[in-house]
């Protein structure tokens, strides 16, 4: 893993945070990727954890780790006037975004679930670190920004926008003014095209599939999730505002809305975050993540 | 329509383009590099014999030692084999589509191969790194139709090419990438190592283009090790 030197700072010696229903205690290496699943919002958390299958009974929302409240407020610290405006194109996205959880504006729903229809609930013991899609190093589509303390990055043509999130190296293209094909192949990620309602970006996202098919060996089968979002800048081009639906009639009694925010930091610079690295450290069995951290009796494999 | 309306209409397509503009203003005045490419020939070897490449007395040893453990299947000094980048030039060496997106600022690369990326950034100099990286810290400029790529800040963990060709963290590539036609890319890549090669050296790598506008973005490559079978 590439340090961040100032955002991960606070996590040069290993630190001690919630990991879904466990306490675990892990170097700083293994910090981000044992814990991404519950770096992003609230909403977010739930969403992704519903696609994996996986989602805790005990997770408070938003509860944000200690280290990523202290990155948060350190970022937060940098005024505006120290930093470079941002194009004064409303259209114009490019550049590095900080996903800020205090932003708090715009609609925040709940999931309502259709009745079996709620994402399961393991029981974890005291220790135990589930093997989310973010522990496995699984490709995510991220309609919550990267969570961890760590950055989105938009590049933006005429044509194209793509989302890279420095978590886990994963990214999006969003095809602007096209439509989506008649068939799609299902992928994490889905199938997207956008188009501008005045300086409102709207992204239409369909075609996405569950990771659980990818960890099954499965036939890629799209789901009945349909993601609509509205991204503008607001606060004089400071902050990037996403506005994310969800609809998806097999599950949901009703499409429900949740909205983030990410400031403008021309400061910074996305990183190359390799989730890979320190895999080998890991077993993963029934489950759950097996370290010498958190099983001292237990040897980490190797990965071939 | 009334006069006050078509003013009106005209004054909104006028917004309407300049806005539109703007973003892909640069996009048009340089060569067009979007879209879809892969390797026109993938090679193994990025060298035509052993003694083709200027390789230092230390480098040598780290060669044969990492084609040894190659040819005994001893993979995991590989990074590739352990879902690890594999560092430039290799990366745009495989056999495996990747897709530019390009701007007046940027240049990226989405590869497929493990939803791995790369971003050139066009007209900035080399800035304060996060630290060595595998596929380094890359800045370019333009010269003519050529857009001149200057990557540096690379760990040691990677091979150039298939082989198990090292290099050191002082590698330093220089790319000139240029459009020869519409459907073919040349990359030109300089290499200087002077803990690896006694002198700069060079290799060609030509990309012919691909239809379509994606690339897969969920290429997972721990699902392909089996270590996440367990159950």
């Amino acid at each position: 893993m590439t340090p961040a030197v100032l955002r991960n700072a606070h996590a040069a010696e290993g630190v001690s945070f919630k990991l879904f229903d466990a306490h675990v205690h892990l170097v700083a290496d293994d910090t981000k990727r044992a814990s991404a699943g519950s770096a992003q919002p609230a909403e977010v958390a739930n969403d992704s954890a519903a696609r994996s299958g996986l989602v805790s009974s005990d997770i408070p929302e938003d509860a944000p780790r200690a280290d990523e409240l202290a990155t948060e407020d350190l970022v937060r610290s940098v005024k505006d006037s120290d930093l470079a405006p941002p194009s004064a194109d409303s259209r114009d996205f490019n550049g590095v975004w900080f996903p800020d959880r205090s932003y708090k504006d715009g609609l925040r729903e709940k999931p309502q679930y259709l009745p079996g229809k709620e994402p399961p609930r393991p029981k974890l013991a005291q220790g135990e670190a589930l093997a989310s899609d973010s522990v496995l190093c699984l490709p995510e589509v991220r309609f919550g920004g990267s969570g961890g303390g760590m950055l989105d990055m938009y590049v933006q043509n005429e044509k194209e926008l793509v989302h890279f999130s420095e978590e886990n190296a994963d990214r999006r293209q969003i095809l602007i003014g096209a439509e989506h094909p008649r068939q799609i192949t299902p992928s994490v990620v889905g199938h997207s095209v956008a188009h501008w309602e005045a300086d409102t970006l709207v992204i239409d996202t369909v075609g996405l599939m569950d990771t659980e098919v990818l960890k099954n060996r499965e036939a890629r089968k799209a789901s009945s999730l349909h993601v609509i979002e509205r991204i503008r800048k607001v606060r004089d081009g400071r902050y990037l505002e996403h506005q994310v639906i969800y609809d998806d009639p097999a599950r949901l009694v009703k499409p429900y809305t949740t909205t983030w925010g990410e400031r403008w930091r021309p400061d910074m610079n996305i990183g190359e975050h390799v989730c890979e690295e320190g895999f080998d450290r890991f077993e993963i069995v029934d489950g759950r993540v097996i370290t010498p951290n958190t099983s001292p009796n237990t040897s980490s494999s190797e990965t071939k | 329509m009334t006069r006050m309306t078509w003013l009106l209409m005209l004054a909104m397509t006028m917004a309407a383009t300049v806005r539109s503009t703007h973003v892909a203003a640069a996009d048009t005045a340089r060569p067009d590099f979007n879209g879809l490419w892969q390797i026109a020939a993938e090679r193994k070897s990025l060298l035509s014999g052993p003694d083709a490449v200027p390789l230092t007395p230390q480098a040598k040893r780290q060669y044969a030692e990492n084609q040894a453990a190659l040819n005994a299947r001893k993979n995991s000094i590989d990074t590739m084999s352990r879902c690890l980048p594999p560092g430039i030039p290799r990366i745009m060496n495989l056999a495996r589509p990747f897709k530019l997106v390009q701007n007046a600022h940027m240049l990226a690369f989405l590869f497929e191969w493990n939803h791995v990326s790369r971003w050139v950034y066009i007209d900035r100099e080399h800035f304060e790194p996060l630290g060595p990286s595998y596929l380094g810290q890359s800045v370019a400029k333009w010269e003519g139709a050529t857009l001149v790529i200057d990557s540096t800040n690379f760990n040691a963990a990677t091979f150039l090419d298939d082989s198990g060709l090292p290099h050191g963290e002082q590698l330093h590539v220089v790319e000139r990438l240029t459009l020869k036609t519409p459907e073919e890319l040349e990359n030109r890549v300089t290499m200087t190592d002077p803990v690896s090669f006694t002198q700069p050296w060079e290799t060609v790598l030509t990309f012919r283009k691909l239809p379509g506008a994606l690339v897969a973005d969920d290429d997972w490559c721990i699902g392909s090790t089996g270590l996440v079978n367990a159950k």
